[in-house]
């Protein structure tokens, strides 16, 4: 498979991206493997998002005997609109400022020396290490005390605070890779640390900060456990709350739950999309700089 | 590692790569320490708020019998002892262990080829790119209810196709099994964190010059080896980077277990933070579930911390 | 009187409605309120407190989800007590078992829980009322007769030494049930070899005798607590827990040589430890007609009716078999209680809060019951089918019901004997090895 890699040399800056035929056929044999396991189980849960309970339970595999749209009426009304518009507010702000906070503090740790670099980076990491259901209590105390319990504004300050660790992890040892070059001719034409960070190390960054925003997306819109006990009214809750709905004291209404989680990941796959052409034309537009 | 990538001015320094060094040789003229303060500090705050300080807390609680309502009162390291003596709790670190073992050994190298294949960017690539994500996507609720039917003895898709294929001899009840138990919800972590991985991967993968290619090919290198000579090496931080998020991932990973087995059967597939949760949240034994957290904590940050530093130290030298 | 705010507030409200519950409050001052108010369906005004309608607040409750009864019964009870206290904002939150815990015991340990919130009673009840932080209802269901309105039996599940902490309303009990269709006209097993034997026969015929989806431990969990039930008769836990007696018994030993005796009898389907109950895991073998019966509570037929259409007629149900030589009565039932709601020791606004327990358990309550086919634990309810009659006769002449083991016991014991239940049924323990956990679970217990 790696013959192939010096084709693939539409990363290359010098050369404009351009399709080259594919030579290696045999390539599609795992390619075609993974689509059918990444895609089987997706278009199990779509197909069965048609379905009314009592198909659903009497052949799983079946396909719908029509496309019932039921579900996603009953999601509709049971407020999804509404909880959808509160997961995205969430999302938004988790991944816009864990950037900003997650670049800002990675830049240091990557590009300076000093005593407090290694302390403070092992700091950062650790945190990705406490198990969440541990910090339940303090951060619900901590949130009451805030005045900000059952505001929307709860959730972000822990989703920013536990992707930290995964972000910094990332931009520092992605950033460190950067050249040092860049900086210091930036530094001889009198630039200041903000200058540097601002205009070549941010854009050069590119990315890694796309791939930590696709994972921020993902976590912040799926998040359960705080949105549980951090949100107390209807008109608050966020997206994987509202599965809760469909689920019994003794059962679970399965295609209900599949209609939402449907719904549900359309903006992510749309985010995913546009993040992943952003890692590559983030290159690029680096590499012009340069 | 990848120094001066990027640039087609530097190319010459291409022809034999630099040996890394991490940190910017570079330095700003005033207190290093003041201005690196100033950039981490939003961060830091942030996150001794809403992460510091529960640990903390947690630590606090891990020394008191408590169930959760009240105060509680203090036991010295009392929990510390009952789990460390406790058959489950090193049954559940077992199981840990093999799930961190598993993770890092299936994730990385599948979630590499598939970052490699898409980066050849074939026919139709968008689209495989796009399929290949979704595993991650889906909320673990959803990955739950699919699996538990793929897995299910009798109406089961697994079973299904093990007969179709005239293997029936393989059916079993994958889930149900102590022995099988594990293997089949590891199999359905890696799927949905494979691509979590190849995400991180096509990332890394754009750092890496075309050039050097081109160089190795003209010098007559096959594929095989320019796999080894340049792609390896300059992934060697990503590849790190990877292998630490799985491994601190793996070692407090709840939720797809949790929906999927309860830990059970009979503890067959608990894990350490399964364990805390039923003993906090369903025993009431809030002291002693922060002591299995706290125990767990320990455990990431010395292997996650001393692999960071080890590898780093390494590749400085 | 105070000042009537519902009026001012509430022009909609006819005046007929507004007469009749200033009748009402006339009324109770007589005192003859409450079986008035029950009769019209409007317990809305005050019954013994003087003061309604000026109570300020939101109230908080956290339910069970469930889009039948565990979600209609608070709503519905809430909109009338809006009528009552139309300044009270209503804050329902329904939650899904795992999350409903999770929420519950963050806030109580953060002192900061709703003011009514879902309870099985039992154990964990008495758990809560040990810390100080659940509402004693003793006084105020001693007014107006509210108390007499529950199946005594039932209302005692809430009760923690001699208070109440809780009221009941949907009662359950657990039986065998079993396709008719399938098995044709068997007699009910009365004695448990005639049950293994019974076992035996349709596992002969080729079917799964007993259908069990034991992922959650608690489904398997019946057949321990059920035989202890009937070997050791009805006194047995309080004495182990009071530590008069020790879970390492004969009868306990002899209860997991049973469970095991039914495992080896090829009573349950292949992998039923890894199966899963909510999502069908043991029904779709029923509706498949590979599986026979299943030991399971009242709530069955509903959920079946849900899943699928002209199943649930098929089902007839038999109760536990008795143990020769037991000292339990072969009338008493394994059961409890679901929904169930307890009061905030915090909450701000507790006679709202009773109110809202008042209304959750009146007639108009109590015929939702009914008409969802379930079993209520308030009396009076008049069944309409022979099954729904059979089995509130059943509940009514058991000579005990016996709370469910993880409902009834401390959560630490409560939890362990479940994994005792798990460990029987896959035999990876064997039965003298379980008396020994549970009994080292009890002496912990004990202990704290």
């Amino acid at each position: 498979m790696a013959t192939s890699l010096p084709t693939s040399s539409s990363l290359d800056p010098g050369n404009p991206p351009q399709p080259r035929s594919f030579r290696s056929a045999w390539l599609y044999g795992p390619a075609l493997l993974w689509l059918l396991a990444a895609g089987l189980p997706f278009a199990f849960v779509v197909l069965s998002s048609f379905k009314s309970v009592k198909e659903y339970i009497a052949d799983l595999w079946a396909m719908p005997a029509s496309l019932q749209l039921s579900n996603y009426l009953e999601a509709v009304e049971g407020g999804i609109g509404r909880f959808f518009i509160n997961s995205l507010i969430v999302t938004v702000s988790s991944v816009v400022l864990t950037l900003v906070l997650a670049s800002l503090a990675s830049f240091p740790l990557a590009k300076m020396k000093f005593r407090l670099n290694r302390p403070l980076f092992l700091l950062f990491i650790a945190g990705a290490m406490i198990p969440v259901h541990v910090t339940l209590i303090p951060i619900y105390t901590l949130t009451n005390r805030l005045g900000i319990y059952d505001t929307l504004l709860a959730l972000i300050g822990p989703y920013i605070a536990f992707h930290l660790p995964l972000a910094v992890l990332i931009i520092t040892e992605f950033m460190s890779h950067l050249p040092a070059e860049l900086e210091e001719a930036a530094r001889i034409d009198g630039a200041g640390p903000f200058e540097v960070f601002r205009r070549i190390i941010l854009p050069l960054s590119t990315p890694a900060l796309s791939t930590v925003a696709i994972y921020t997306f993902i976590y912040a819109w799926n998040e359960f456990v705080f949105a549980l006990v951090l949100l107390s009214s209807r008109s608050n809750m966020t997206l994987p709350l509202g599965l809760m709905q469909f689920s019994g004291e003794y059962s679970v209404n399965v295609p209900g739950i599949m209609a939402a989680v449907t719904l549900a990941s359309l903006p992510i796959i749309l985010f995913y999309l546009v993040m992943q052409e952003r890692v590559v034309a983030g290159m690029v537009a680096g590499a012009v700089k340069g | 590692m990848a120094r001066s990538d990027i640039q087609p001015r530097t190319l010459d320094t291409y022809a034999k790569p630099e040996p890394a060094t991490l940190r910017g040789s570079s330095g700003f003229q005033f207190p290093q320490w003041l201005v690196a303060m100033l950039f981490i500090a939003p961060a830091l705050l942030l996150y001794a708020i809403y992460v510091i300080y529960p640990i903390f807390q947690s630590i606090l609680y891990s020394l008191r019998d408590w169930s959760g309502i009240g105060a509680g009162t203090y036991i010295g390291l009392d929990n510390y002892k009952e789990a460390l003596s406790d058959g489950i709790f090193w049954r559940a670190v077992r199981n840990n262990i093999v799930l961190v073992i598993a993770s890092i050994a299936i994730q990385l190298p599948i979630a590499l080829m598939l970052a490699l294949l898409l980066s050849a960017k074939f026919p139709g690539w968008r689209i495989f790119r796009a399929v290949f994500f979704l595993p991650l996507l889906l909320s673990t609720v959803a990955v739950g209810l699919v699996w538990i039917n793929i897995y299910d003895p009798v109406f089961g898709l697994l079973n299904g196709i093990l007969g179709a294929v005239g293997l029936e001899n393989l059916q079993q009840s994958w889930l149900g099994n102590e022995s099988t138990a594990l293997p089949a919800i590891i199999a359905v972590v890696c799927w949905q964190y494979i691509p979590f991985y190849m995400i991180l991967f096509i990332a890394g993968l754009t750092t890496i010059p075309l050039e050097l290619y081109e160089a190795a090919r003209i010098d007559g290198a096959s594929g095989w080896r320019s796999f080894w000579d340049i792609t390896l090496p300059l992934l060697r931080g990503i590849i790190r980077t990877g292998a630490i998020l799985s491994l601190i991932g793996s070692l407090k990973f709840f939720d797809l277990v949790w929906v999927m087995t309860g830990g059970g059967p009979n503890r067959s597939t608990e894990l350490m933070a399964t364990y805390m949760y039923e003993e906090a949240f369903a025993s009431f034994r809030m002291g002693y579930g922060s002591a299995v957290a706290t125990l767990l904590f320990i455990f990431a940050f010395v292997i996650a911390g001393s692999t960071l530093i080890i590898d780093q130290r390494r590749s400085n030298r | 009187m105070t000042v009537d705010k519902s009026r001012i507030l509430r022009p909609s409200v006819t005046s007929s409605h507004l007469s009749r519950r200033r009748m009402l409050q006339g009324a109770a001052a007589l005192g003859i309120a409450a079986p008035l108010a029950r009769h019209t369906g409007i317990v809305g005004a005050q019954e013994a407190t003087p003061v309604g309608g000026d109570q300020e607040g939101t109230l908080t409750v956290w339910s069970l989800t469930g889009a039948g009864l565990n979600e209609e019964l608070p709503q519905t009870a809430a909109a009338r007590l809006t009528e009552a206290y139309p300044n009270v904002e209503m804050d329902l939150q329904a939650l899904q078992n795992d999350p409903f815990k999770t929420k519950l015991r963050t806030s109580l340990g953060s002192d900061n829980p709703p003011d009514v919130w879902h309870s099985w009673g039992g154990g964990v009840l008495g758990e809560y009322a040990k810390e100080g932080v659940v509402l004693d209802l003793t006084e105020a269901l001693n007014q107006d007769g509210w108390k007499d309105r529950f199946i005594p039996g039932l209302l005692d599940i809430m009760k923690v030494d001699d208070s109440y902490y809780g009221v009941p309303i949907v009662a359950n009990t657990v039986v065998f049930w079993y396709n008719a269709e399938l098995l044709g006209d068997i007699s009910a097993p009365a004695t448990w070899d005639e049950f293994i034997q019974l076992v035996k026969d349709v596992k002969s015929d080729g079917l799964v005798p007993i259908t069990l989806a034991n992922q959650t431990k608690w489904p398997g969990a019946f057949y321990l607590n059920y035989l202890v039930l009937r070997i050791n008769g009805p006194d047995f836990l309080d004495r182990v827990l009071a530590g008069e007696a020790s879970f390492d018994d004969p009868g306990v030993v002899r209860a997991g040589e049973m469970i095991q005796e039914l495992v080896d009898a090829g009573a349950f389907p292949e992998g039923f430890n890894g199966l899963d109950i909510d999502t069908g895991g043991s029904r779709k073998l029923l509706y498949a007609e590979q599986a026979a019966m299943e030991l399971m509570g009242t709530w069955l037929p509903g959920t079946i009716d849900s899943e699928i259409d002209d199943f649930s007629q098929n089902l007839s149900f038999f109760s536990f078999p008795q143990v020769e030589g037991g000292e339990g009565d072969p009338s008493s039932l394994l059961g409890g209680v679901s929904p169930a709601y307890a009061v905030s020791q915090q909450t701000e606004i507790p006679e709202v809060a009773i109110q809202f327990l008042r209304e959750i358990t009146n007639d108009a309550s109590r015929d939702l019951v009914v008409d969802a086919g379930r079993l209520a634990a308030l009396k009076g309810a008049t069944y309409d089918t022979e099954t729904a009659n059979q089995l509130a006769t059943a509940l009514e002449e058991a000579a005990t019901v016996q709370l469910f083991w993880d409902q009834f016991f401390p959560p630490a014991l409560g939890q362990a004997q479940l994994d005792v239940s798990q460990g029987l049924l896959s035999k990876s323990i064997t039965p003298q090895e379980g008396a020994a956990q549970l009994e080292e679970a009890a002496a912990s217990v004990r202990e704290g």
